[in-house]
Order: structure tokens, then sequence, then C-alpha cells
């Protein structure tokens, strides 16, 4: 056995996500993630008024407060075969759009780039180089020899008042961090640049869900947002113009800021599209909805199984069965009650805790399956299904990012490279372009049914007695969520959500099986086991979402080191 | 916050002392804190001219709902010493001839 390292976010109470891995030879050996906190709302929410779920599961966290809501509602409206107005079906999806590129945009500058730029070496970039090397990947107009100078100046200012801010927690100088001081200089610009875009995005959210995070607009049966082209306290053409704009600008910065500098660091890093792979069959669900039923989708969704695009299964129903029938989930290693593989409507939640025993049980995180199988979700997950059914958008945007990243890399990059750890920040960001288009275009259909005189947002339904099953799916920006309800007499009965990161960051099944997680770090390299950056960089490429914790200061012990080398 | 003493105990810290440890590498959207929060706005060129935080050492740390009573009773103690600080900037804060009684949501029926 090789060394032991652990990575545990020790300055937490609870914690959230802990990775354990033995390294042997330079290389990632095993591993094992582990959630480290209880998650209890399924059990608060028994014998509650189905029509509240969604206040509560809002509650799951703090980042994705929106995708609960939205997984809930339409969980119980599923149960119940309510079909919402198709107001209510686009507004959802312009939140639902406007949250994901937020997401997507905080994810990439704000709490990856750090892996891969070097910021101390972007002090000794040339700001001319950097601006014409920006300027040949993108008509950005904030790419100028003055904005590099500015921010250089910026950096420079902080250096010289002895310390880095915000950027001393990476690693920097690490034998595997290698990009230019040009092109670390403009990574460094675009993180705060992406500061003031990711917030027009949520500002899309908060206009239309009242307040974000925790939206407040949704209804079981529609939305809460009033039309009135007359009123200015309801939803009218100077608030629909007020997205509009948000929209335009966000689209800007993604299809010109983001896009080319994901092609350009996956271009220089090129040796990353060769590791992380992990668990290559995938599973995305559909979303933004066309109709009322939700049979008609702007995103695809299905199966890819073994990596192989010709495997495609298409998901393409709110009332899917192949979904609904194949997804179960595994206790054998989780700190639950028994050792069992059921299907969600059928679980229950009894926590169980008994030390972190790699061997036995390690983890709060269940593990979800599809017909048996681990699967690994994320943008890559439908990414892949879009490019295997030949969505334009998709199609478009990932081409563009394989032609830039190979142009630069001097290679032929194909689709295959994607399944990889940088290939899942390359379809991050495909998707968020994706979305970028797709909202504006739900935005106009939006605009042009209150256009027709249209003002309806809510479907009236009534709860029949008896029993009644509903599962309500949306494509988060981590990947597929579902909710799952029973409910009997219009009280809840019981209830599961299975989580993005649940599937990502589950631990073996009775089987054995590694979630995708560990999968995919076996085989990474480790340069330096006391600064396993490349172990962060795998991880931090799902974009890894464990439940919040309180926040405890510690400003008078020196932090801890979060990460442990055991020999 | 975590530090040496007794639970219920303030301790009070401006920005200096906030960040003179650095922060770590975080892996999940949750992780970053007050520390990275003030840092981020700093470097952004909108941090706050005046940072003052007035913490609680904890009775204990758990999952659950509410304030351990140790907590509870230092409520008055940090409210006056966010009413000094008013105080001290310049912008005094106007003080209720019969002060409310202490209600947090949590504790109502």
């Amino acid at each position: 056995m090789g060394k032991r390292i652990t990575v545990d976010p020790i300055t937490r109470i609870e914690g959230h996500l802990r990775i354990d891995v033995e390294v042997d030879g330079g290389k990632v050996s095993n591993s094992w993630s582990s959630g480290q906190m209880f998650r209890g709302i399924e059990e608060i929410l028994k014998g509650r008024d189905p029509r509240d779920a969604w206040i509560f599961t809002q509650r799951f966290c703090g980042v994705c407060t929106t995708v609960h809501a939205i997984a809930s509602v339409r969980a119980v409206e599923n149960a119940l075969g309510v079909e919402i107005p198709i107001n209510a079906q686009y507004i959802r999806n312009v939140i639902i759009a406007a949250h994901a590129m937020h997401d997507h945009i905080v994810h990439f500058y704000h709490l990856s780039a750090l892996d891969w730029v070097d910021v101390v070496s972007a002090l000794k970039a040339d700001p001319a180089k950097a601006s014409a090397l920006a300027e040949s990947l993108s008509p950005w107009p904030r790419n100028s020899k003055r904005e590099m100078e500015a921010v250089q100046a910026k950096l420079k200012s902080f250096v010289a008042g002895g310390q880095l801010g915000i950027f001393t927690n990476g690693y920097w100088g690490h034998p595997a961090m290698r990009l230019s001081p040009e092109v670390n200089l403009l990574a460094v610009a675009h993180y705060l640049q992406a500061l003031e875009y990711q917030q027009k995005a949520n500002k899309v959210v908060a206009i239309l869900g009242s307040k974000t995070p925790n939206i407040q607009n949704l209804a079981v049966g529609g939305v809460a947002n009033a039309i009135n082209l007359d009123n200015q306290a309801a939803l009218n053409m100077e608030k629909l113009y007020m997205i509009k704009d948000l929209l335009d600008e966000v689209a800007g910065f993604i299809q010109q800021v983001y896009l080319p500098d994901v092609a350009a660091v996956g271009a220089m890093y090129a040796e990353w599209l060769g590791y992380g792979a992990g668990v290559t069959n995938y599973l995305a669900v559909p979303d933004m909805p066309l109709d009322s039923k939700g049979t008609q989708f702007d995103l695809p969704g299905g199966t890819i199984m073994g990596g192989d695009l010709s495997t495609l299964k298409l998901i393409d129903s709110f009332q899917e069965p192949y979904f609904r029938d194949n997804v179960t989930e595994s206790i054998a290693h989780a700190w639950y009650d028994g050792d069992w593989d059921k299907h969600p409507w059928d679980e229950d939640t009894v926590p169980k805790y008994t030390d972190f025993d790699a061997e036995k049980k390690y983890s709060w995180v269940k593990a979800p399956r599809f017909g048996g199988k681990p699967m690994q979700v994320g943008p890559l997950a439908q990414v892949l299904v879009g490019y295997a059914a030949g969505h334009p958008i998709i199609k478009k945007y990932a081409d563009q990012v394989l032609t830039t990243a190979g142009a630069i890399a001097k290679a032929k990059l194909g689709p295959g490279v994607l399944h990889s750890t940088l290939g899942r920040h390359a379809a991050r960001a495909i998707r968020c372009a994706t979305f970028s288009e797709l909202a504006l275009k739900h935005w106009g259909l939006l605009a042009a049914n209150i256009g027709k005189g249209d003002h309806t947002i809510f479907t009236p339904f009534t709860f029949p007695a008896g029993e009644q099953r509903g599962f309500g799916f949306h494509e988060a920006p981590r990947g597929v969520l579902s909710h799952w309800v029973v409910i009997r007499d219009g009280k809840i009965a019981n209830y599961q959500a299975v989580v993005p990161s649940t599937w990502n960051a589950g631990p073996r099944d009775e089987k054995g099986q590694k979630g995708p997680y560990e999968a995919s770090l076996v085989g990474n390299p480790v340069a330096d086991a006391e600064k396993p950056l490349e172990v962060l960089r795998t991880i931090h490429s799902f974009d890894p979402c464990l439940a919040c914790a309180i926040h405890t200061v510690d400003v008078e012990g020196n932090e801890l080191s979060r990460v442990k080398t055991l020999a | 916050m975590t530090s040496a003493g007794t639970p219920g105990e303030l301790r009070l810290y401006r920005r200096d002392e906030i960040v003179r440890t650095p922060p770590q590498p975080r892996l999940s959207p949750h992780d970053p804190g007050l520390k990275e929060a003030l840092l981020t706005t700093e470097f952004a060129g909108t941090g706050p001219r005046e940072v003052l935080l007035v913490g609680v050492i904890p009775g204990e740390v758990r999952t659950s709902v509410g304030l351990s009573p140790a907590v509870r009773s230092a409520v008055p103690a940090a409210v006056a010493e966010v009413v000094r600080e008013l105080d001290r900037l310049g912008v005094p804060a106007r003080v209720r001839a019969v002060p409310l009684p202490l209600d947090p949501w949590w504790e109502r029926a």
C-alpha cells in the first residue's frame, strides 16, 4: 500500500466532502468519497402538505436552492397529473437558465480556475501580449492592453501590501502549473469580470423569483408571477426588458470570454484530457420544456453507456418510464440503517452512524444506480447526450471549443477527449453557452405569448383521496436531480430527493462498484503528496456541492491544513 | 467563533486579524466563508472600509435548531458591542425607551 492522503474540510462543523486516496508510484491507486453530513429534510416532510414541499426542499442547500424548488413542484404535479400554463413553464425556464449560467460562471472562474492559473506568474506578464493573445481568440471589448495593465497594477499593489488576498489559497509555483504569464494575467482579468456577470445572471433569478437564493414565486400548478402590462407591481414590459438586457450581457460574456478561456486552458493542459474519465455511463434528463405537459424540450436527456455515443437512449417526457423504473439507491456503504437497494418511492432515511470504515460504511451519501449501474451526471452527460442526438446548439458550441482548443494545442480533438477532467470543464462551458441562447429564446416565447393576451399562470387542482406517486426531474447545474413523492389523502407519505452530487459523490454499492468521483481519481498523477493539486483538479471538475453547514470562524488558531498525508 | 475561553464569551476582531492566516483550498461552493468573502470584495474593489466581527464562543456545535444557553445569554452583550461600534463611527443607534424582548423565530410556538 502506498501513501494515504485525506482531503477533508476541517474548518466547518459537520463537514461536507471528504476524499481519501492511496498514492502509489506518483499515481492514485485507490479512492473513497465520503459525504460528511446528514440531510434529514425528507423526514421533516412526512405528513406535510405537498404544496409546501418545495419551500422546505430549497433548504437542502444554500447554493442550488432554485433547483430543489423546481424538482419538487414538478414531482407533485406529476403525482396529481397537473399540467401547468405555458407562461409558467417559460418563467420557470428563464429562471432555470439564468441560475445555471450564474452557477457555471462562478464554478469555473471563482472555484476551480485557480487549480490551473498561477496568479503570481501574472505579475511577470506583458500586458500588450496578453491583450493581443486575447483579441486573437475573441471579439470581447474588455481585453484591451489598458484593461490588462489595470489588472496587473491591482495585483502588484496587493503583493506590495504583503499579501495576495483571495488568491493566497492556491498552490502557486506547483510543478503542475504551466500557463504562460500572459494567459495567467488574462485569467485574473476575467476572474474579476466574471464576478460582475455571474451577478447579472443571478439578478434575473431575483427579478422573477422575488429573491435569490430561495426563490418565492413557484406554486404547485404554476407560478405566482402576476402578469399585467399596466401594473407597476406585476410582471410588465419594463421588467421583461430589464431581464432581456441582463441576459444579453451575460450571453456576451459566456460566448466571448468563458468559452474561449476554457478552450485555451484545455489546450495548454492537454494531458488532462487523458485523466479523470472514471465512470463513462452517463445520465441526463431533458429540460426547458416547450409545452404544458412536458413532452417537448429544448435540452435533451438520455443515457449513454460505456462511453459509446451510439448507445444513446433518449428520455423524452416528464412521464418517462425508462427513468421512473430504473433509479435505485444502495446504502451498502452509507451510514443508514440496513443494507438495502431500493426504489426512491420505497426508501427511508434512518441514520445509523458508525465511524469511517473504508471496508464497510463510510459516507452519508447513498449510492444511486440506474438499472444497477453507476452513472456520471452533470454538464458532460448532457453535452454528450446532445452531441449524440445531433442537438444543433450543443453541437455548434462543442465543435467550436474542440476546434479552438485543437488549434492552440496543434492537435485534432474529437468529442472523445471530453471523457476527462478537463472535458467536464469544457462541457460546462458548452452547456452554459447553450443556455445563453435558450434563455433568450424562452424570454422571447414568454414575451410573445403574453403579447397574445394570455396572462394565465396557474392551473387549479384538487387532491384526490387515496395514494398517488409522482416524480419530478430537473437537469440542474450539477446534473440530474429527481424528487420522488408519495401522497396519501393529500399529505406527504414519503419523499426522497436523489441529487446530482449523490450520483457523482456516492460511495461504492453492494457490488463494490465505485461511484464517479472515486473511479475518476484512480490513475490520476500526484506530483507532491503534501500538495495533491491534481486530486483537487479532478474533484473540482465535477463541481462538487454537498449541503451547507454552519461556518465557524477560527481567527486565532492557524487553520490546520486540510490535507493529511499518512505514510 | 473558535477561541480558548468559556462558552458565551465575546471575541471582537478587526479586518487584519480575520485575514491574517491565508484561506485554504476549497472543494465546494459551500466552503468559502467570511474570510473569502472579505478578500474577494477587496480584490474587486468593493470591500468594506470598516470591519468589526462580533463573535461568541459556542456552547455546543451540532445539528439542531436554536442557540445554546450560554450563547443566548450573550446576545445583549453582543448587541451592545455593535451599538458601541456604531457610536464610534458617528452613527449612534437610537435606543428604545422600553427594549423589546428577545424574540427569535425558532423559539415561537
